[in-house]
């Protein structure tokens, strides 16, 4: 008995091996569930707050290239604007607030600064409101990159929501604190938003396989797909996510799927992850009949 | 880095900041991630108790991981150091092993130190990257990052050590 005694109390440090190899383990593989717990995150309230402080820091060191992305969509913008003016035959005030926008134009973008509007907009029955929030954590050297911003349920933030940038779409909040929320952003394995080719209108989702965070791949895109290298690919609407038309990326190789049913087409994305410093939250209003039938249907 | 509680909770702050908020913000490359916090296990007193020792790795790690949104991740490898690190530190101080000792240069010499802080270092990023990128498809990926981690932590850490000595 003494022996027996002895041999755990002498080898007890593995059984406490054994048990946080556990608790890691667990936290580990619950992680990768989208929903979850916002604790062990960079979005929880203590996190969240001390890397605040260096991100406020950091962000000065960004904002020469910063003035200058704003000054070229400026340009983009006032040349958009133009456009409008003429097609309304209206006097529209230079002052009009973004808050609220409705409905949004598709775009070919040829060149960064040059645009050629394929189609007048259609107003869309519906309006989203954009919360601005900042990043204020985030990854992008990993296969599961994550990023944290500073608005949460306390600014209406919840789970679902879609995130976009200046240059293009970010990603999905996925976890939700008071003042801060944790998105999976596009570069992340588990990522898979609708999109399509803004030319032609044929759909695809968009998906990441690690690496470059510049480079993502649009999968399923059917055999009979018109488009070209260079076309511009934007987010589809199809879910209550996003709204049509939010910039994606430009088609840049095509390769045969796995099962040679469809087309994956290599994406450039517009969104520049590792200088993302400012983003905007979309509330689409709840589109409560397609998500109960989206359930029911759900197999 | 002595015994007192206080100081082990300072270095324990700061490491965990460093790590977490600067290291782990700075993109510099897609491989090579220093893993400065190792530091604070290897640092622990020689005669730090396993269980101790396990319960201050598994810690750390995990504030780490809430800063890089990967829970489970550094605290799992920090705890297969802990496990590894009595003994690697025995086999390079059998002949001289009287008394506790803060491991470093000063108390080990270069060569033996480095000789403790490689090997800790290679099993801690090893298993770090094996469970990150899980995959055989991606083994050299696995090998890659390992052994740029190794080697950046470890020159991180030896100038630290250097730069200390010196003061």
């Amino acid at each position: 008995m003494r022996n027996i005694l002895d041999f755990l109390i002498k080898y007890s440090h593995w059984a406490l091996f054994i048990l946080l190899q556990l608790v890691a383990a667990i936290l580990l593989f619950r992680f990768n569930s989208f929903q979850g717990s916002v604790w062990f995150t960079s979005a929880s309230e203590v996190a969240a707050s001390v890397t605040k402080v260096s991100a406020e820091v950091t962000r000065y060191f960004g904002l020469e290239k910063m003035n200058r992305d704003l000054t070229e969509r400026n340009v983009r913008l006032m040349q958009e604007l133009r456009y409008y003016k003429e097609l309304v035959g209206e006097k529209v005030h230079d002052n009009d607030s973004l808050i609220v926008i409705q409905g949004m134009q598709k775009i070919v973008r040829t060149d960064s600064s040059v645009v050629a509007i394929k189609e007048p907009p259609k107003l869309m029955d519906r309006s989203y409101v954009v919360c601005p929030a900042r990043v204020v954590n985030i990854s992008v050297r990993r296969f599961d990159n994550y990023l944290a911003i500073d608005k949460g349920e306390s600014s209406g933030v919840c789970t679902g929501m879609g995130v976009i940038s200046g240059m293009g779409v970010v990603g999905i909040v996925c976890r939700t604190s008071k003042n801060y929320s944790l998105v999976l952003p596009v570069i992340n394995s588990v990522s898979s938003i609708s999109c399509k080719i803004a030319r032609t209108d044929y759909f695809g989702f968009l998906k990441w396989e690690g690496g470059d965070p510049l480079t993502a791949f649009m999968t399923d895109v059917p055999r009979h797909a018109e488009y070209e290298i260079g076309d511009t690919v934007v987010t589809s609407g199809h879910s209550t996510v996003f709204i049509e038309g939010i910039p994606v990326g430009t088609v840049m190789s095509k390769d045969d799927s796995d099962d040679e049913m469809s087309f994956t087409l290599g994406i450039h994305l517009f969104t520049d992850f590792g200088r993302l410093n400012d983003v905007y939250v979309l509330a689409l209003p709840p589109r409560e009949e397609l998500i109960e039938l989206e359930k029911d249907i759900k197999y | 880095m002595t015994a007192t509680w206080v100081d082990k909770i300072r270095w324990f702050v700061i490491l965990v900041l460093v790590q977490g908020v600067i290291i782990s913000q700075i993109q510099v490359s897609r491989y090579a991630v220093p893993l400065l916090y190792v530091v604070f296990i290897l640092k622990l007193s020689s005669d730090t108790g396993r269980k101790a020792l396990l319960l201050y790795s598994f810690f750390i790690g995990l504030c780490v991981d809430i800063f890089g949104n990967t829970p489970g991740l550094n605290a799992t490898a920090s705890i297969w150091l802990a496990m590894a690190r009595p003994s690697l530190l025995r086999w390079q101080t059998s002949r001289d092993a009287s008394g506790s000792f803060v491991p470093g240069i000063k108390s080990m010499r270069v060569w033996p130190f480095l000789r403790y802080v490689l090997p800790c270092v290679f099993l801690h990023s090893a298993v770090l990257n094996t469970i990150d990128t899980f995959s055989v498809a991606r083994a050299t990926d696995i090998v890659i990052a390992t052994i740029a981690d190794t080697i950046v932590t470890v020159v991180l850490i030896m100038v630290i050590e250097f730069v200390w000595r010196k003061k």
